[in-house]
């Protein structure tokens, strides 16, 4: 309440409302260290909209220009309808009123959450899985109103404050700071008052009603203030660490350098500049912080810039569209309609996409500066990659739009499937025993690429499957078979070195080679599968459809070792864990199930005719 | 040779052995892993793992130790009688050989590796380690154990008889996961706690280091005062103690003990956090290796252990003090395992073998390809 | 010929493995304690600013280069910078190193600074009188603040003989 209320006093201070005329190129790469690393102010936004209103859009705003409103404008924002709450039982709990949009303004959350703080406050010492989803989500509300909070209150330092104190009348360049050394002979003088004529301000002189008033708002302001240490826009400038600090943590710290003084100096300049929408005054003022902060190391001025536009353009959407197009084509191709225009327009197509892919992947690299398959979002885009590259070469080798279907089909699946996980995917940094290069890169790239592999001679399993169904002449599909096997065999190398990398990282991590962990049973599980085949249809065990069928079914023992293993939620690996997708894993298998079942079935029954 | 012995080996060298025994070994893999979600990893490793016989109800069926010990029988004999040389299956003789030595390896350490933990608060020392799940029953005579007996050994109703006892032990009852409950009925001759409560018996819980193991025994011989019946139960800081013949002997129910060829110390901790956010980034110890007049400060860290004598030393956890935050004790994994090598070798050896072999097929196969297309 | 070649496959690896297992078990080289030296952040270069004696003369802080500097931020109103003055001012005259004490105010009013320091300076006479402290008064706060950005008195900035800032101690100085 006192938040909100501080919160209230800047609406004596707040600028009218008006549409968006401002430039935010050099305020969204401005460096915050959010999360244990440093990202543009662009991210941050993006992270803090999601979390707040799930998407990265408010009230029709980018992100980047909302979290400035709620910065520089803090008494209009609380106003605003931001707060997502699609849980009814959340609501009720509340007592918000319903919604058509189920968006709450933070002034409406603080109000229910304060008056509701007897049925809150159990809530907060309770386990998650000890709560109700509506209780969960009134839990989350709670939380993000806090944060919120710390937004709106980070930049209060330099925001001007209304205070008319007897002899210094108000000046609407004057921020708290022009008052802080103020409040000893302030709070002196409210003993001295309250001593001589109690606490009913009906009794004070006008003078002393101003007085009253200013220490209200300026002890209201500090109390406010004292833990606010969200938005981390200030490098560190004495200490051994390199933890950066929020202009309050600076303040109260005493952390300020002729450095600080100078940012401080812009920060006041940018939000003058947005109140008074001087939008030459905002670009020079964010242009200026910019630089100034870009030389701090550790800050890497391209990768805020790479960074702003990696969220900017989504590329991924774009190839996932450009790979479902791809495949249209390719089945338009596959049934002999407009062959040639069809299939450059599939190569244009897959290619584009393939290129964004990689641009996607190349910027995250360059961004994290680790190798891209330390998080379950991150693997599932690199294996479609490797998937989406081979099935290239494969077209290039082959030139029988096999190798076109393989990459459309795994590229579309897998990049749709990493949908689920995008939303969580803030680039994290990487718990210490992850927090190797070395190993990321030999491992977990290596069992990544088997995966790619994996899927590719699956998919090609699939291919033949549905090519002997439909009768195709057996060279044909001989010729296609050969490949997966090749396929297979690569996947093989590629997963068991992997396997074994895992199997010697984990002795230097936990003192083990092997501890039959879930994800590593689950790695394993390809092997054996993979050599199971192999080896029956080397010693004529297994016939060309036996084969065909067991390969296409490896598709199902990579996913379920992939991603069926975090759902176990047990073991070391416990840092995959998610409840996500078992529903998608489930009909995925299933589906899988059944198409090879019934293939077999058919071609069996055709074989046997045949004999 | 025989003819028979022959045949047993040119049978044990035939590839429908491992037809058949993969994806047997498939289907255990899955069952333990999934069963590790209900019955912990401890118990599921027990069961599924490590065993040679899983027993579902009164059928026995090889567990994946049986089915690898047959797999590696089988790829010694393949290789020694059933691989040709070529050049053609150079890389695949040698991609087996490292199979070979990783299942070797594998049998190494299963039967040699030695697990364990210590833990070590700022400037304490240690030069022994403890067992994660093995319970053992010592009994000892004046501070020197006399005896020591493993769990598998004790059993309701058994008679723990050697003759370094001078007098008779037998167990009553043994519970691996025990509560302790107010005694009923009147029993006689009960001594120390047993006489006010009893160990029950409760369902095992996921995380085996939870389980709390616990004995009732009888003592007999031992002279009218010792003599009785006895709990000796884990949680108990006080275990049963008696004097026979002006000699004092202890029986304590805990977890094994190793003995360290050296003594450690723990001189720093640090846990480094990523800036603004709980999330650890790296874990640092400094400890001290004392080994008579050797004394050296060494640095441990996440994913760089010490090694030394055979030992290899790890940070597995470091805890917090629930007020202050601050590190409070660090706990160490304890290794011992001569079969540590064998994976490295194994890896590079199959390595090389799998490279070999696709060096060498890759040529024909894109030939195949090119004449195919 | 193929016996032989199988043969030496074999041997050849069981060598290896020998090899690597001696070496492994009769290593008991330990690794060698690699205390990281600690981060320190980059120096920052002093402003080109100067300061009002209580005299009413000007000094550059550049002027003071060649010395460590104590650049101490303070008030007489700051009840921890009362207590800790003396102690700053023993430090100085203990220490032969050379090193300047550049007390800056706060205050608004001089007399206030005045009074506080009088009988300091008669207890310290003699590194008053060298030059190796000095009191100035900013009583706008444009160099405290708006320079130097010093709102938590005392404060206290050490800048290094070759005239850069080394560190900050906010609260009572300890060296």
């Amino acid at each position: 309440m006192r938040v909100s209320l501080a919160i209230i006093l800047w609406l004596l201070m707040s600028c009218n409302a008006y549409a968006d005329s401002l430039n935010y190129d050099a305020f969204s790469k401005i460096p915050i260290q959010h999360e244990g690393r440093i990202k543009p102010l662009a991210t941050f936004a993006l992270v803090e909209s999601q979390r707040f209103h799930g998407s990265a859009e408010v009230d029709h705003t980018t992100a980047t220009a909302w979290l400035a409103s709620v910065m520089f404008d803090p008494g209009n924002a609380m106003e605003k309808p931001l707060f997502l709450v699609k849980d009814t039982d959340a609501q009720s709990m509340l007592n918000l009123p319903a919604k058509p949009d189920n968006l709450y303004s933070f002034a409406e959350v603080t109000q229910a959450i304060f008056g509701n703080k007897t049925l809150i406050e159990p809530l907060l010492e309770k386990r998650p899985d000890e709560l109700s989803p509506g209780q969960k989500a009134v839990v989350q509300l709670y939380n993000d109103s806090g944060a919120f909070a710390q937004i709106a209150l980070s930049c209060t330092l330099f925001l001007p404050l209304s205070i008319d104190l007897p002899g210094k009348p108000p000046s609407p360049l004057s921020t708290f700071t022009d008052y802080y050394h103020d409040l000893p002979a302030l709070q002196e003088s409210m003993k001295s008052i309250i001593t001589h004529k109690g606490t009913n301000p009906d009794n004070y002189s006008t003078d002393e009603l101003r007085l009253s008033k200013a220490l209200e708002t300026l002890t209201m302001t500090m109390e406010s203030s004292q833990n606010n240490n969200l938005l981390r826009v200030i490098p560190p400038q004495w200490s051994q660490d390199d933890n950066w600090l929020s202009p309050w943590a600076m303040f109260y710290g005493g952390q300020g350098s002729p450095k600080t003084a100078k940012l401080t100096s812009l920060w006041k300049q940018l939000a003058a500049a947005y109140r008074l929408h001087d939008n030459s005054q905002w670009m020079q003022a964010s242009s200026q912080l910019l630089h100034e902060t870009s030389t701090t190391p550790g800050v890497r001025p391209a990768a805020l810039s790479l960074e702003v536009m990696y969220y900017h353009w989504s590329l991924l959407d774009k190839s996932m569209l450009l790979y479902v197009t791809g495949f249209i084509l390719i089945l338009f191709c596959m049934s002999g309609l407009a062959v040639r225009p069809v299939r450059i327009a599939a190569l244009l197509s897959v290619g584009t996409g393939a290129l964004l892919h990689i641009i996607t992947i190349l910027s995250r690299i360059f961004i994290l500066e680790r190798p891209p398959v330390s998080t379950l979002y991150e693997s599932l885009l690199f294996v479609s990659l490797i998937a989406v590259s081979f099935g290239l070469l494969l077209e290039w080798r082959l030139r029988n739009n096999l190798g076109l279907l393989v990459a459309t089909v795994a590229g579309s699946v897998l990049l749709f499937a990493s949908q689920s996980f995008s939303g969580e995917d803030t680039m994290n940094m990487l718990i210490a025993v992850l927090n190797t290069n070395f190993w990321l890169a030999t491992h977990v790239l290596c069992i990544t690429t088997g995966y790619g592999f994996g899927m590719v001679a699956g998919i090609i399993a699939h291919v033949y499957l549905i090519m002997r169904c439909l009768n195709r002449p057996a060279d044909k599909t001989r010729q296609v078979l050969r490949g997966g096997y090749g396929t297979a065999l690569i996947a093989l190398l590629f997963t068991s070195l992997g396997t074994i990398l895992g199997g010697i990282w984990a002795d230097q991590s936990w003192g083990r080679f092997w501890g039959w962990d879930p994800k590593e049973n689950g790695a394993l599980l390809i092997c054996l599968w993979l050599i199971w085949i192999l080896h029956s249809r080397i010693t004529g065990h297994f016939k060309e459809r036996g084969f065909a069928a067991g390969l296409s079914l490896l598709n199902v023992v990579i996913s379920l070792s992939w991603l069926g293993v975090n759902l176990l939620s047990t073991g070391l690996h416990s840092y995959g864990f998610t409840d996500k997708a078992a529903w998608g894993l489930g009909a995925f298998c299933g589906a899988e199930f059944l198409f090879v079942a019934i293939t077999y079935i058919v071609i069996w029954r055709r074989d046997d005719a045949k004999t | 040779m025989t003819s028979n012995l022959k045949q047993l080996i040119h049978w044990l060298a035939r590839p429908i052995l491992l037809h058949w025994l993969l994806p047997y070994l498939m289907v255990m893999v899955v069952v333990g892993t999934v069963a590790q979600k209900y019955i912990g990893l401890y118990d599921s490793q027990r069961l599924f793992f490590s065993s040679f016989i899983l027993w579902e109800g009164y059928i026995p069926l090889p567990g994946i130790r049986a089915i690898s010990a047959l797999i590696l029988l089988s790829l010694v004999v393949k290789l020694i009688v059933a691989s040709p040389w070529h050049k053609a299956n150079s890389g695949i003789f040698i991609a087996h050989l490292g199979v070979l030595l990783l299942l070797l390896g594998g049998l190494v350490t299963a039967a040699l590796s030695v697990e364990g933990y210590a833990t070590l608060g700022k400037n304490d020392h240690t030069d022994s380690f403890t067992d994660y799940h093995k319970r053992v029953l010592t009994i000892s005579k004046n501070n020197h154990d006399l005896l020591i007996i493993p769990w598998v050994d004790i059993q309701k109703n058994k008679a723990i008889t050697s003759p370094l006892l001078p007098f008779s032990f037998k167990i009553n009852d043994a519970c691996r996961n025990c509560t302790m409950a107010l005694r009923e009925g009147n029993t006689p001759n009960l001594k120390g706690p047993a006489q006010k409560v009893q160990l029950v018996p409760i369902k095992h819980y996921l995380e085996d280091e939870s389980n709390l193991a616990g004995i009732e025994f009888t003592l007999s011989n031992a002279g009218q005062d010792a003599d009785g019946i006895y709990l000796a139960f884990e949680p108990m800081e006080k275990q049963p103690a008696f004097l026979y013949h002006g000699d004092s002997y202890h029986i304590t129910l805990g977890r094994e003990q190793y003995h360290l060829p050296f003594t450690l110390q723990l001189l720093e901790s640090e846990k480094e956090v990523h800036p603004g956010t709980d999330v650890p980034r790296s874990y640092r110890s400094v400890v001290m290796v004392i080994d008579g007049k050797l004394q050296q400060r060494v640095v441990i860290t996440m994913n760089h252990p010490l090694r030394y004598k055979g030992y290899t030393i790890y940070q597995s956890s470091f805890n917090a003090n629930a007020d202050t935050q601050q590190t409070q004790n660090v706990s160490y994994a304890i290794v011992e395992n001569s079969g540590r090598l064998f994976p490295y070798i194994a890896s590079i050896t199959l390595s090389i073998g799998l490279l070999i072999h696709l060096c060498l097929r890759l040529p024909n196969l894109i030939k195949r390809n090119n004449d195919a297309s | 010929m193929l016996k032989h070649k199988k043969l030496i496959i074999v041997a050849t690896l069981a060598v290896l493995i020998l090899a690597l297992v001696i070496y492994d078990l009769s290593s008991t080289s330990l690794t060698m304690s690699s205390d990281e030296s600690a981060k320190s952040p980059e120096l920052q270069p002093v402003p080109d600013v100067s300061f009002t004696k209580i005299d009413g003369s000007t000094i550059a802080l550049r002027s003071l280069a060649g010395h460590k500097i104590l650049l101490h931020f303070w008030a007489s109103w700051c009840k921890p910078c009362r207590e800790e003055f003396s102690n700053l001012l023993l430090q100085i005259a203990n220490n032969d190193d050379g090193t300047i004490l550049l007390a800056v105010s706060g205050d608004e009013k001089i007399e206030d600074i005045r009074k506080f320091i009088a009988p300091l300076m008669r207890g310290f006479k003699p590194i008053f009188v060298s030059g190796r402290v000095i009191i100035a008064q900013d009583p706008y706060h444009q160099l405290i603040e708006g320079v130097f950005q010093t709102y938590q008195y005392p404060e206290t900035i050490v800048i290094t003989p070759d005239f850069k800032m080394s560190k900050k101690v906010v609260g009572t100085y300890q060296p």
